[in-house]
């Protein structure tokens, strides 16, 4: 009996010049296998084709069609010219196979009764590295490599085993089979088929097996881009949005009618943070993919129901026998925590594959010089990537691994959510600057707005904070509401995300991670929390990644490793990247924080001399620099981006450094032990407060080599921030009183990264040098870190890092006074515990007014100077000296109902709640006591309140000098009934801005008070109405635009130009195709 | 060029040491209350005058308003009285450097008075005198929210009153506790007690110390703040006691008789948990004299008895230096048999006051440098509306001068007004009417503010 191989047909689909062509059609001439015939399809017209055939296979069949419908329905065009094959090998044209490759896909198919066979499939250029040994796939049809990127063939993955699904390229499938599944699905025109057809087989009960010892090379020209999409259909999609809704038609066929559509929404969601993601990232392409997909998932729901009845037909394997063969969980959200743990939100937006040549650098290696496999690899040499002669002694390897960082990453953040439960949906009290913001709309009106109600009213140009408090508020949909609780959850782990990326690159990611462990763990971050103290919040969460672009922009080794860029064009791609556009970044990151809190500033400052006073005691390669430059530099950008801001400053005048904030009473201020451990609140007073600090010393004394030169930069930047705090807290720096909490963010900030440098010289300094006191103070630190972490999780007992669960300003439900329409109440007490920032009036007393009730969000930024505000700051300095005991008088042209005195932000509760406390100056009370129109009316450890009996209104009207005054005018509308003859004062400043008016007609305007508008209504038998008006013309709101515009322009060089570009030419073609003109042909070679 | 790390370590080092350094320096503590001022610089003050009576409470007297500054000032006078319906107010200028009576019982028909006057300045003094006896008193400018007393009499022939007024627009409330012979007293219709806004009350202490002699009072203000008087007649005999807002362990009597006929004792009580032991040291003249001493037990009060004491002899006035191991309330308290009049421990101020109200003028003055260190007291001295003197005089620490010495000759002072300031706030103002038997009768050093 004459026995014959199975025979098998080669389909070689090729579209295009294809160049692999003639390779691929050798390499198949050439196998060994004595029943192989060969049919090429060239999809689309070419004339060419035939000939180049027949050049190189002139036994092979060709077969042209006319258009070209993609790889699946060449395909499937091939299988019905073919009759009497066994089997199938389906074949890209830009493949190379090895000479046995057919005879061993037939052998393996026979041996393990597989319908589908894969070989190994190696890079086209560099066979030794591995693409595809076979792919697995998870219930929502992502597809997996079993191997990692870049990973080298030696012999590790030479078994023969099942796989889910065979990637394309060389796949040989049984005639019977691929007919059963009526081949390809022609939906499917590329990208995705091979998927859907083994999907497809396993659900049929077909097996599908890799055959390593048949070696493919591939250089799959389709899916990094090298080859333009040009079949029917995908002329106008991505690769991206091709393979998305490829992988929706499969899931959405691919299971029973309830797992599908529990499958289809979970993928919904998922889609929709990734889409929410890539909002935020400004990544059209994914946006515009994610979207496309399902719109033609839904465009094509007919086509869906079609098929899940053809393969219900084709049924064997249930559900969750299907599951059984696929990966567990979600592989591509998997891979964006790893990812985002490992390398950062920027690197996590990019986990779908890109297109290979986006992801290499302009020498053709990867940004990170090494393989995927690479990183994740339990090798440590990686890890200090930038081999800087160090002895490599094999370091220890716990918490080296991914997975065990990822662990630790993954148990964090848990840990962080649990410290945090309470505070995401419980009622944030008024405490720090907890003050409720306004409405999208409302905050965005303060910025422009001509008039503020600060004080008793001043007409400076609206604080900046306002306009990035609207930019941020349209973040979140106009949801106000939910920044002031994003900063408090999020800011302290953002920060120490930042400090992650400030280490990258630069020391182990073990090292990494202590450090942002350290710097989650460190109590200034949580006592801000605690406080409240949203404004220094965004400093705890930015910092990092402004002392990252500072140190970069200084050429503190190791942090500017590759040159700048060549010049780009503003605006243009990579302009970012350009020396100017780091700056950039860096005044951009600078002024959005000094918007929110201005002594940012002075952290520059402070950053900037410190680093160059390290470099004076021991220089670096890189010499001085010039720091003055820079700091003028920064100074001057930040000052132009926050006009407004700048403006209040020169208006100003020797009051300018009040715009760092309130002066601290001295006694109110943190101790030496305490500033050494970054303290200032409840938490870190304890012994393993000192933990850090400690690392953070043995750190210095252990780091070598580069090392050293970072952690002495660092350590004088931490030391020059503590002598500051120093002098500044006690006042001799005369006014000049940057904001305490703010610095010492600065100095935790430097305490982390000196941790991390510590670990990373655990790692590489101390194995080098023999038995000593290195290999002491190393495990000394080695412990500290361990108890100093744990110790960090009793700070989270309380779900909300102690913030208090009521304040002492909602509390005062008596500073409404009984008739009166308008009133203001006058908070008094230290700077820090304010709800709402003020003046200073004393060491340790500040003083600052809300209208109509509590501080809100009109009150949420003072200008520098209190302008007119000074008559009650001065009424209030007077009574604190004892000059007057006619305090409430002196405060009655202002409205003032209501003296609120504050000793701490909420009630002090033993065992329930506590806040810091920060008494006023000792002579307050008193000296109010002592007054003869206050009464008090509330008298406790935490606040004294006093009421106005002199209170008569803001705005007030008497008949005579000696008659009391009565209180006119609504509140907003200030319109209201005055009586003819009346005098009325207007308590609102400056005077000169306001009108009163009475029929239409504005009154003669004079002073009372020495500051108030007084006005004379017109004699008049009967009761007229009066409305004060806003007079004055709008410069600060053109201010506020053009500031505004100059937030715009500079937004738009970030890669902003482009995408405009972008539009003008999308609305062009737009316009174009309405008006009947023939569409634009895309072009493929741009 | 790499120094060695050493350098560095040594900058880290000195920078921490240099910001540990500056923190301990500048430690600083909250700064303690300051007393009201009615300094010449003030915008507006106050004065509250409290304690004195109808006839039918034996204290029936006048205030003098005193100007102490060469501008005009107006003032404005509110009075209440216990038993009347409503508050009167009345207003007058005073022209620098005068002077202006005002008898309460003028301004409205009631029991016990309280005067408020607001001045629209400073620099104006007040004096409340009691008409029958010439005892005088300091009006005070703010309230207080602790108030001490000692002294007290309620046995048969004599009467102790509270008479406390609110000097603030909050109604007040307060705890009256007592600490005699017997011990600790908290009556409980002494208790929770409260006063309205700018309104007097008085409290008999008899009615709840029942026939007790020198006994000590607390005021403890739980609610805003108060002026307290301690109004005493002894027999035939009435004086006002300001009190103390703060207990002292060390103070002076510097003007004690010991003249025959005469009765000095210094009454204590000890509101503190632990006994206090009290030591009286006396200076008298060329006289060696032991010092005398007790023991005043927890929440309980004695007295040493100065006149008649056969250890100290009938020479003069005796200066008593008293010093104690525990904060205690003294009081001195003077006169005859017929009665005793009570003076509070003098307070030491920077700018002190004493003025003649009566006319009659003062058997001794002089004044004190309590401090360490010498100083030197600049004086005005002011008769009908002018300074007729002025100088500076260098006084060592610890040391007390005679007016008399300062001024040449025997100057009485009558109708005078003599204003003492010194650079450091420790000068002690002292004088003794003209009484017989002599010095029974303290005069009331103003505060100058």
């Amino acid at each position: 009996m004459q026995s014959r191989a199975p025979a098998v047909v080669a389909v070689v689909v090729t579209t295009g010049p294809g160049t692999g062509l003639e390779a691929a059609l050798t390499s198949i001439v050439a196998q060994d296998y004595g029943e192989l015939s060969l049919l090429v399809v060239a999809n689309g017209s070419d004339e060419l084709i035939a000939a180049r055939v027949a050049a190189v296979a002139p036994l092979a069949f060709v077969r042209t069609l006319e258009h070209n419908r993609g790889f699946s329905a060449a395909c499937n065009e091939a299988s019905l010219m073919v009759e009497g094959s066994a089997f199938f090998l389906f074949c890209h044209d830009d493949v190379r196979l090895e000479s046995d490759c057919v005879g061993l896909m037939v052998e393996a198919a026979f041996r393990s009764n597989a319908g589908v066979v894969s070989p190994k499939v190696v890079q086209y250029d560099d066979p030794l590295v591995l693409l595809h040994v076979g792919q697995s796939c998870d219930r929502f049809a992502v597809v997996r490599d079993r191997i990692e990127t870049g990973e080298i063939d030696h012999g590790q993955q030479d078994l023969e085993r099942d796989v889910f699904v065979a990637p394309g390229g060389v796949t040989l499938v049984r005639t019977d089979l691929f007919r059963t599944l009526r081949g390809f699905d022609p939906l499917i025109s590329l990208l995705g088929e091979d998927l859907d057809l083994c999907w497809r087989a396993q659900v049929a009960g077909a097996r599908i097996i890799v055959a390593p010892q048949a070696r493919v090379a591939h250089r799959e020209t389709i899916a990094s881009g090298d080859r333009p999409l040009s079949a029917r259909g995908t002329r106008h999609a991505s690769r991206q949005l091709l393979q998305r809704r490829h992988q929706l038609l499969v899931a959405a066929t691919g299971w029973s009618v309830v797992r599908s559509l529990l499958i289809m929404v979970t993928l919904f969601s998922m889609d929709l943070m990734e889409a929410m993601l890539a909002v935020v990232g400004r990544d059209r392409a994914r946006v515009r993919a994610i979207v496309g997909a399902w719109t033609w998932l839904v465009r094509n729901r007919r086509g869906v129901r079609e098929r899940r009845k053809l393969r219900s037909a084709t049924r064997v394997l249930k559900d969750s026998e299907l599951l059984r063969l696929q990966d567990a969980g979600a592989s591509r959200l998997q891979r964006f925590f790893l990812v985002l743990v490992r390398e950062g939100l920027e690197s996590a937006r990019g986990i779908l594959p890109e297109p290979l040549a986006e992801t290499e650098g302009p020498s053709g290696e990867t940004p990170d010089g090494v393989g995927f496999a690479a990183a994740f690899a339990e090798d440590e040499s990686f890890d200090e990537g930038l081999g800087l002669g160090e002895s490599r002694v094999r370091p220890s390897r716990f918490l080296t691994s991914f997975r065990s960082q990822a662990l630790v990453v993954a148990v964090v953040a848990l840990l962080w959510a649990i410290g945090a439960r309470n505070l995401v949906a419980t009622q944030l009290p008024l405490v720090g600057r907890l003050a409720s913001l306004d409405s999208w709309w409302s905050t965005w009106r303060h910025f422009f707005a001509s008039w503020s109600p600060n004080g008793v009213g001043t007409v400076a140009p609206g604080m900046p904070g306002y306009g990035v408090l609207g930019v941020a508020g349209t973040f979140v949909l106009g949801r106000m509401g939910v920044l002031p609780r994003l900063a408090m959850m999020g800011a302290v782990p953002f920060g120490a995300i930042g400090i992650a990326r400030l280490l990258k690159g630069r020391v182990s990611n073990r090292a990494r991670l202590i450090a942002a462990v350290a710097y989650l763990g460190l109590p200034t971050g949580l006592n801000m929390i605690g406080q409240s103290r949203v404004d220094v919040l965004v400093v705890v969460a930015t910092l990092p990644y402004i002392v990252r672009r500072l140190w970069d922009l200084l050429d503190v080794p190791g942090f500017r490793s590759p040159p700048y860029r060549a010049p780009v064009p503003f605006g243009q791609s990579g302009w970012r990247a350009t020396e100017f556009g780091q700056r950039m970044s860096a005044v951009m990151l600078v002024a959005v924080a000094t918007a929110l809190a201005p002594s940012t500033l002075v952290v520059v400052g402070v950053l900037i001399v410190g680093v160059t006073l390290a470099r004076l005691v021991e220089p670096d390669e890189n010499g001085l620099g010039r720091p003055a430059r820079l700091l003028g530099a920064m100074s001057l950008n930040v000052a132009v981006l926050l006009l407004p801001l700048s403006i209040n400053v020169v208006i100003a005048g020797r009051r300018a450094p009040a715009v760092f904030g309130g002066v601290r009473g001295p006694w109110t201020v943190p101790n030496f032990a305490d500033l050494l451990r970054g303290v200032d609140g409840g938490f870190g007073h304890s012994w393993w407060g000192w933990m850090w600090p400690g690392v953070a010393l043995v750190a210095l004394l252990l780091t070598r080599s580069w090392r050293r030169v970072v952690a002495t930069k660092a350590a004088m930047v931490a030391t020059v921030t503590l002598l500051v705090i120093t002098l500044s807290d006690h006042h001799w720096l005369g006014s000049f009183e940057p904001d305490l909490d703010v610095l010492l963010v600065l100095y935790g900030v430097m305490l982390a990264t000196l941790v991390g440098l510590g670990v990373a010289a655990l790692e590489n300094d101390v194995r080098s040098s023999g038995f000593g006191w290195r290999q002491i103070g190393a495990a000394l630190s080695v412990g500290a870190i361990v108890v100093a972490s744990v110790s960090w999780m009793v700070t989270l007992g309380s779900g909300r890092f102690d913030l208090p669960t009521t304040s002492i300003a909602e509390s005062l439900s008596t500073l409404a006074p009984p008739n009166a329409t308008q009133y203001r109440v006058l908070w008094l007490g230290d700077p820090s515990i304010l709800p709402a920032p003020g003046w200073t009036v004393a060491p340790g007393l500040s003083a600052t007014t809300s209208m109509n009730g509590l501080p809100g969000g009109d009150v949420l930024f003072s200008p520098p100077s209190s302008g007119t505000t000074d008559v009650v700051i001065t009424a209030v300095r007077t009574a604190l000296e004892g000059r007057t005991v006619n305090l409430g008088q002196l405060l009655a042209p202002a409205g003032i109902s209501a003296i609120v005195v504050m000793n701490a932000s909420a009630p002090q509760l033993a065992s329930v709640e506590s806040s810091p406390v920060r008494a006023v100056p000792a002579t307050l009370i008193p000296s109010l006591d002592a007054q003869t129109d206050l009464a008090l009316e509330l008298d406790t450890p935490s606040v004294h309140v006093f009421a106005n009996a002199q209170f008569s209104g803001i705005v007030r009207e008497r008949t005579s000098k000696s008659a009391p005054w009565t209180s006119v005018l609504a509140p907003l509308t200030e319109r209201g009934t005055l009586v003819g003859g009346d005098q009325v004062e207007a308590g609102l400043a400056p005077a000169g801005a306001f009108s009163l008016r009475v029929h239409g007609r504005a009154l003669a305007r004079g002073s009372l008070d020495g500051w108030t508008g007084a006005y004379n209504v017109p004699a008049s038998s009967t009761s007229v109405t009066g409305t004060l008006s806003l007079d004055q013309f709008p410069w600060d709101g053109l201010l506020a635009l053009l500031t505004l515009s100059m937030w715009l322009v500079i937004g738009l060089g970030f890669g902003g130009v482009r995408r405009l570009e972008w539009l003008s030419s999308a609305l062009t073609r737009r316009a174009g195709r309405s008006r009947g003109a023939p569409p634009e042909e895309p072009d493929q070679h741009a | 060029m790499r120094r060695s790390p050493r350098l560095f370590l040594g900058v880290i080092a000195a920078g921490l040491a240099l910001s540990g350094v500056l923190t301990a320096e500048g430690a600083a503590t909250n700064p303690g209350p300051s007393p009201g001022a009615t300094g010449p610089s003030a915008q507006s003050s106050a004065l509250y005058c409290t304690g004195l009576t109808d006839s039918h409470g034996q204290m029936r007297g006048r205030v003098t308003f005193i100007n102490t500054t060469a501008s005009p000032r107006q003032v404005v006078v509110h009075a209440v009285a216990t038993g009347a319906t409503a508050a009167v107010a009345t207003a007058f200028f005073l022209g620098p450097y005068g002077r202006r009576v005002l008898a309460p019982t003028t301004l409205l028909v009631g029991d016990t008075y309280a005067l408020a006057a607001q001045i629209d300045g400073g620099g104006v003094s007040a004096e409340q005198e009691v008409t029958r006896t010439g005892a005088p008193a300091a009006c005070t400018n703010a309230g207080v929210t602790n108030w001490y007393g000692s002294g007290f009499d309620s046995s048969v022939g004599s009467r102790a009153t509270l008479s406390v007024y609110n000097p603030t627009a909050t109604a007040a409330v307060f705890n009256v506790t007592t600490f005699s012979p017997a011990g600790f007293l908290s009556p409980a219709p002494l208790q929770g007690l409260s006063v309205g806004p700018h309104a007097v009350l008085a409290i008999n202490l008899g009615e709840e110390v029942v026939a007790t002699q020198n006994f000590g009072a607390q005021v403890s203000v739980l609610r805003g703040s108060l002026v307290v008087m301690e109004d005493q007649v002894s027999g035939t005999t009435a004086s006002m006691n300001s009190g103390t807002p703060v207990l002292a362990s060390t103070g002076t009597f510097p003007l004690v008789t010991t003249a025959n006929q005469a009765m000095a004792e210094v009454r204590i009580a000890n509101p503190g948990p632990a006994p206090a032991h009290v030591i009286l040291r006396v200076k008298l003249g060329r006289f060696h004299v032991a010092a005398q001493s007790a023991t005043v037990a927890p929440y309980h009060s004695a007295f040493i008895t100065i006149t008649p004491n056969t250890a100290i002899p009938a020479a003069g006035e005796a200066s008593l230096t008293m010093t104690a191991d525990r904060p205690v309330a003294a009081t001195l308290a003077t006169g005859t048999r017929d009665g005793l009049k009570l003076s509070p421990l003098t307070p030491t101020v920077s700018r002190a006051i004493l003025a003649d109200v009566s006319g009659a003028g003062f058997a001794q003055a002089t004044f004190t440098n309590a401090s360490q260190r010498a100083t030197r007291v600049t004086w005005k001295l002011i008769r009908h509306g002018a300074v007729t003197a002025s100088g500076t005089s260098p006084l060592d620490k610890g040391v007390t001068l005679s007016w008399g010495q300062v001024l040449g000759g025997r100057s009485k002072l009558r109708g005078a007004t003599l204003i003492a300031t010194s650079p450091v706030a420790d000068l002690v103002m002292n004088a003794t009417l003209n009484t017989t038997p002599a010095g029974v009768t303290m005069a009331a050093p103003l505060d100058g503010g």
